[in-house]
C-alpha cells in the first residue's frame, strides 16, 4: 500500500502497525527534497538522554573499580534510561523514517561505548589481545599469515587486521584507537543494516525499528560483539550482505550492478575475515536458496491449477478447525494472472560456498582442527545429558561457585520466555501474511532453531556455542518478535499508555535479560583485580611486566605464563608464548607441580621455552572462569582450591634457574639451562 | 559551466582528500593530527563514497547510501591488502595509499562520467542534515556529556593504578660478568632503595643507594671483577629505606652458581 502523505501513512501505521505499509516517504523523494528539521523529532533530546546515561554508566564504572557496590546499581539503571526511551520512541507512529534511523544508529553506537568505557584506555578482553598480536605482526613483517600460538587461525582470517593495520599506517594512531574506530564504525553499519534489512522485508519502518531494538537484545551485543576480534567485523559486514541481498531484486541497470559487486565484495571479505560467520552465511544463503526453488515449484503448481496438500490435510484442517489459520490458495489459473517467480540467492551462496571451501583449503586449513573439538565437545555432551548420562550445567552459576543475583535470573528467564512466547505468533503471521516470501519463509524456519540453541546452555562444552551462535540466529528471532510482540499488542486493542509502557518494558526486559544472560556477572562491570577473570585480570603490574620484557628481554626466545599473563606478553610484550592449542604442550603441570620432576621439564624442554612468568596471585583464589593456564591442565573447571604457593616458589629454589625480574607479584626466571635454550 | 562545477563538487573534495592523503603518507609525513584528518576517510570513506557514487541511482537513500559506503570502504581495504600481501612491496604505508586511492579515483571518474551522460540517474549525495539551533545545541550538549563520560571512565582506570615498583638483572649474553640492573617505581611520593650484590649472605657489591620519585627509572650497568665473581649464586637485592633508614628486603633477582 502507498500512501502519500505523513497523516495518511500515521493512520495506518496506528491502526495496522504490523501490516505491510509503503512508506509516505520513499527513499528516492527523501533525496530529492530537504526535509525539515521537525523530521529529525526526538532524536537531539534522546541524543542527550542517552550521553546522561553512558555519564551514569561511567560513574557506575568507577565507583565498582573502587570497591563501591552501588556502582553496579549505577550501570544497570544507565542501561535501562539509555535504551527504554529510545524504544519508547521508536515503537510510537509518530516518528519519521530518518528519526527511526537515527535513534537507531543512535542506541546502537551508545550501546557500543558501555563497552568502550569498560576499557577506556587499553584493550581488556580477551580475545582483543589475539588479534592485536596479529596486527602487529602484519605491522612488523609488511605480510600475511605470521603464525599466533593462542588462536593459531587468527592469522588465518585477516580481514579485521588488514583493515585496521591500513588504518594504523595512514593515520598514524595506535593499535586501541583504530581498532575501537573501526568497531564503532562497524556497528554503526551493522544496526542499519538490519533497520534497512527489515524494512524491506516487513514494509514498515515502526517494524523495522522494533526488529532492530529486539537484535540488540541478542546475549553478544553488548560486550562480546563490541570486542576487538574478527567476529565483530564479519557480523556487520553479514548484515550488509543480508540487506544487499534483499534489495538488489527491486534494482535495475547499474545500480542492480553495483549491488551486485558490493554483495560479492561484502561475502569476500566476510570469507577472509571469520570462518563462523562465514559459514553461517553459506548455510543461511543455501537455506533461501532451497525454500526459494520450493516456493517457485509450488507457484508453478498453484499456476497450473494444481495446490499441493498433504494427504488428508483437508480431514484434519477440518476437524480442527485449521482452515482459518491455513487458507487454501486459489486454483486453477486466474484469465490474466502473470506467474511471479522469487528469484533466489543461489549465485551468491555458491560464490560464499565455493570461497569459503577455498580459502579453507589453501590458506586456513587449521579451521578445522580449530573448531572440530569445540562443536564436537557439545554435541557429545547434549547426548549424554538427554542419556542421562551426565548432570549438565547449573544456569546462572560461575565455575567458582558465584551464583547470579534473583533479579538478574528473573530478566534473564523473562528475555528468553517472552522472545519464546513471541515466535509462534511471529511465524503464524508469516504464514499467514507472507508466506509467499521466500525470504521470510527462511527466516521463520531459521527462528525455530532459536529454542534448539537454547538446549545447548545446559551443558558447559555447548554454552559458548549457543551464546555464539545468538548473533546469527537472532536476526530470525528479531524479526518473528516483531511480528509476535506487536501480534499481541494488536490483539490487546487498547491504546493506553499502560498498555504502550507495558511494551517498552517487555523490550527492554528482552535487553537487559540478555545482557545477563550473555556476559557473566564478574565481567560486565570492571573492578579490583580477580583471580584468571578474563577482563578483570588485565592491570597495570602485569601491563608493566610485559612493557618490559618487550624492551628488556632478548627477542626471538619462547615464554610460558598463566592464561593473563600470556595474553599480555603476547601482544603488549610481543613475546612467543607456548600453548597446548599451537605447540601441543600443556604448560600447566609446570607451574602446578609442587616439585620440577621429570614431566615438567620434558615439557620445558619440548616447548623449547627459556622463560617462565609466575604470578603469585594465582595462589590466592580460584581461577573465575576455571582455569589458571588453558583447558587441559590438573583440574580444569573442576578446581577445588587455589594453585599450592610451594608450586609457584619451587622456582627459587631450583639449580641453573635465573630469576630476572621481580615487581612483587609477579617474576620471570630464566630456564634456559634446564630446557636446553641459549 | 557553474552548475556541472557544483554537481561535482563533492568528486572534487573527493579527489583533493585522496591526494593529499597519498602526498602524506608517501612523504612520510609523521605530524599526527594532518595524517588522522586525511588518512582516515582515505581508509573509512572514501574508497566506498566513489564507488557508490558510481553506480547508485537515485533510488538509494542516504542511510542505504551510507552503509553501503563503510561497507565497501572496508570491503576494499580488505580484500586489496589480500593483493598488496602478493606483491613484492607489502603491506605498507606507501603501497596502502596507493591502493586506496587508486580504487577511490577510479570511482571518482566512473561517477563523473555518469553525472555528464545520465544526469538524472545520478546524482550527487546530497544529505542535508537540516538541523535547527536548538537541535544542535542540544547536539552539542550530548557530544559534551559523552567526552565527560569518557573522561570518568579514563580517571577510574588511572585511579586504580597501584604503587608499583619493578625490578632486574640481566646478566649479559656474550659477558655473564657484565650485569644490567634497573628499577622503575610509581611509588609517591619519592621512595628510597638500597641495593646490593649478594652471594652466600656476604655483600659482594654495595651498588648504589636509589631515590626515585613516582615513574622514575633507574638503571646502571655492572662489571663484575674476578675477585668479585661469586662461587655460589649471585643475589642482586633491592631494599628499601623508611624514613628512618632501616632497610627492608623489597624486590630480588638471582643468578645461579657457575
Amino acid at each position: 500500500m502507498i500512501v502519500s502523505t505523513p497523516d495518511e501513512a500515521r493512520a495506518i501505521e496506528r491502526t495496522q502497525p504490523h501490516q505491510d505499509i509503503v512508506e509516505y516517504q520513499s527513499a528516492d523523494q527523501e533525496l530529492a527534497i530537504i526535509p525539515p528539521s521537525s523530521a529529525w523529532g526526538w532524536f537531539p533530546a534522546l541524543s542527550l538522554i542517552a550521553a546522561c546515561s553512558l555519564l551514569m554508566i561511567s560513574l557506575g564504572y568507577t565507583l565498582n573499580r573502587r570497591g563501591e557496590e552501588w556502582g553496579a546499581s549505577l550501570f544497570w539503571v544507565g542501561l535501562v534510561v539509555l535504551f527504554a526511551p529510545i524504544a519508547a520512541r521508536l515503537l510510537s507512529a509518530e516518528a519519521s523514517r530518518r528519526e527511526r534511523l537515527a535513534l537507531i544508529g543512535l542506541l546502537g553506537v551508545s550501546i557500543y561505548l558501555v563497552k568502550i568505557l569498560h576499557s577506556p584506555v587499553n584493550f581488556t578482553f580477551h580475545d582483543e589481545f589475539i588479534h592485536w598480536r596479529t596486527a602487529i605482526d602484519i605491522l612488523r613483517t609488511g605480510h600475511l599469515y605470521e603464525p599466533n600460538p593462542i588462536i593459531p587461525v587468527s592469522p588465518l582470517y585477516p580481514g579485521l587486521q588488514l583493515v585496521t593495520t591500513a588504518l594504523m599506517t595512514q593515520t598514524g594512531i595506535a593499535i586501541y584507537g583504530a581498532g575501537n574506530l573501526l568497531m564503532g564504525l562497524a556497528r554503526l553499519m551493522l544496526v542499519l543494516s538490519l533497520f534497512l534489512f527489515f524494512e524491506k522485508l516487513t514494509g514498515s519502518q515502526r517494524m523495522a525499528g522494533l526488529g532492530a531494538l529486539l537484535y540488540m537484545g541478542n546475549p553478544t551485543f553488548l560486550f562480546f560483539s563490541a570486542q576487538y576480534a574478527y567476529e565483530s567485523l564479519s557480523l556487520p559486514l553479514a548484515g550488509l550482505a543480508l540487506f544487499v541481498a534483499a534489495r538488489r531484486q527491486q534494482e535495475h541497470g547499474l545500480t542492480r550492478l553495483g549491488l551486485n559487486v558490493t554483495l560479492i565484495l561484502t561475502l569476500l571479505t566476510i570469507v577472509i575475515t571469520h570462518h563462523l560467520t562465514a559459514y553461517a552465511v553459506v548455510g543461511f544463503l543455501l537455506l533461501w536458496t532451497l525454500v526459494a526453488y520450493l516456493s517457485n515449484l509450488m507457484a508453478r503448481l498453484r499456476y497450473k491449477g494444481y495446490t499441493p496438500r498433504l494427504p488428508g490435510w483437508n480431514f484434519v484442517s477440518t476437524r480442527l478447525g485449521l482452515k482459518k489459520w491455513f487458507p487454501a490458495s486459489s486454483s486453477g489459473p486466474v484469465s490474466g494472472e502473470v506467474l511471479e517467480l522469487q528469484p533466489g540467492p543461489g549465485g551468491a551462496a555458491l560464490l560464499v560456498l565455493v570461497a569459503s571451501v577455498a580459502w579453507l583449503v589453501y590458506v586456513a586449513t587449521f579451521t578445522i582442527g580449530y573448531l572440530a573439538p569445540v562443536l564436537r565437545d557439545a554435541v557429545v555432551e547434549v547426548v549424554r545429558l538427554i542419556a542421562g548420562e551426565a548432570s549438565g550445567r547449573q544456569l546462572f552459576k560461575g565455575s567458582v561457585g558465584q551464583v547470579a543475583p534473583f533479579w538478574e535470573q528473573v530478566m534473564g528467564y523473562g528475555s528468553v520466555g517472552l522472545l519464546i512466547l513471541a515466535l509462534p505468533f511471529g511465524i503464524l503471521h508469516i504464514w499467514r501474511n507472507q508466506r509467499r516470501n521466500a525470504l521470510a519463509l527462511t527466516l521463520a524456519v531459521m527462528g525455530i532453531a532459536y529454542p534448539a540453541t537454547l538446549g545447548l546452555r545446559f551443558t558447559s562444552a555447548g554454552w559458548e556455542v549457543s551464546n555464539r551462535t545468538s548473533e546469527f540466529v537472532f536476526v530470525a528471532v528479531a524479526l518473528l518478535g516483531a511480528y509476535g510482540l506487536a501480534w499481541i499488542w494488536m490483539s490487546g486493542r487498547r491504546k493506553s499508555w499502560e498498555w504502550s509502557t507495558a511494551f517498552v518494558v517487555c523490550v527492554t526486559v528482552i535487553f537487559m535479560g540478555g545482557v545477563m544472560v550473555g556476559w557473566p556477572p564478574f565481567a560486565r562491570i570492571p573492578g579490583p583485580y580477580l583471580v584468571s577473570a578474563d577482563t578483570r585480570s588485565i592491570e597495570w603490574e602485569g601491563i608493566a611486566a610485559a612493557d618490559w620484557s618487550r624492551d628488556g628481554l632478548p627477542k626471538g626466545y619462547r615464554m610460558a605464563a598463566d592464561r593473563i599473563n600470556n595474553l599480555l606478553m603476547l601482544s603488549q610484550g610481543q613475546q612467543r608464548i607456548v600453548m597446548n592449542v599451537g605447540d601441543g604442550v600443556n604448560v600447566g603441570t609446570i607451574f602446578m607441580a609442587r616439585e620440577l620432576g621429570p614431566i615438567e621439564v620434558d615439557r620445558l624442554k619440548k616447548g623449547h621455552i627459556r622463560y617462565l612468568v609466575v604470578d603469585k596471585r594465582l595462589t590466592t583464589a580460584l581461577p573465575y572462569i576455571g582455569i589458571y593456564f588453558e583447558a587441559g591442565e590438573p583440574d580444569t573447571g573442576v578446581h577445588k582450591t587455589p594453585i599450592d604457593p610451594v608450586a609457584l616458589a619451587k622456582f627459587d629454589k631450583l639449580p641453573y634457574v635465573r630469576r630476572l625480574y621481580d615487581s612483587g607479584n609477579i617474576v620471570i626466571y630464566d630456564v634456559g639451562e634446564i630446557s636446553g635454550v641459549r | 559551466m557553474y552548475a556541472e562545477t557544483r554537481k561535482s563538487l563533492d568528486l572534487t573534495i573527493v579527489t583533493a582528500l585522496v591526494v593529499i592523503a597519498v602526498g602524506l603518507a608517501l612523504a612520510g609525513i609523521d605530524f599526527l593530527p594532518l595524517r588522522f584528518l586525511f588518512g582516515l576517510p582515505l581508509v573509512l570513506i572514501l574508497p566506498g563514497y566513489a564507488l557508490v557514487a558510481a553506480f547508485a541511482g537515485p533510488t538509494l537513500g542516504a542511510a542505504e547510501r551510507l552503509v553501503l559506503i563503510i561497507g565497501l570502504s572496508l570491503a576494499t581495504t580488505a580484500l586489496g591488502g589480500i593483493l598488496l600481501n602478493m606483491t613484492p612491496w607489502g603491506l605498507q604505508a606507501g603501497s596502502w595509499a596507493i591502493l586506496l586511492g587508486t580504487v577511490t579515483l577510479v570511482g571518482g571518474a566512473v561517477a563523473l562520467w555518469r553525472r555528464r551522460t545520465s544526469p538524472d540517474q545520478a546524482r550527487p549525495f546530497n544529505f542535508n542534515p537540516g538541523f535547527n539551533p536548538r537541535q544542535l545545541a542540544l547536539l552539542g550538549a550530548a557530544m559534551v556529556v559523552v567526552v565527560i563520560a569518557l573522561g570518568v571512565a579514563r580517571f577510574g582506570v588511572e585511579d586504580q593504578s597501584p604503587t608499583l615498583t619493578q625490578f632486574w638483572m640481566i646478566p649479559g649474553e656474550t659477558n655473564p660478568s657484565s650485569l644490567r640492573l634497573g628499577v622503575i617505581s610509581t611509588e609517591a611520593p619519592t621512595s628510597k632503595f638500597r641495593l646490593q650484590l649478594e652471594s652466600e649472605g656476604k655483600v659482594i657489591q654495595e651498588v648504589a643507594t636509589i631515590e626515585l620519585t613516582p615513574g622514575e627509572r633507574w638503571e646502571k650497568t655492572v662489571e663484575l671483577s674476578a675477585e668479585q665473581s661469586p662461587k655460589g649464586k649471585l643475589e642482586a637485592k633491592l631494599y628499601k629505606l623508611d624514613s628512618q633508614g632501616v632497610a627492608t628486603l623489597y624486590r630480588w633477582a638471582s643468578l645461579p652458581a657457575k
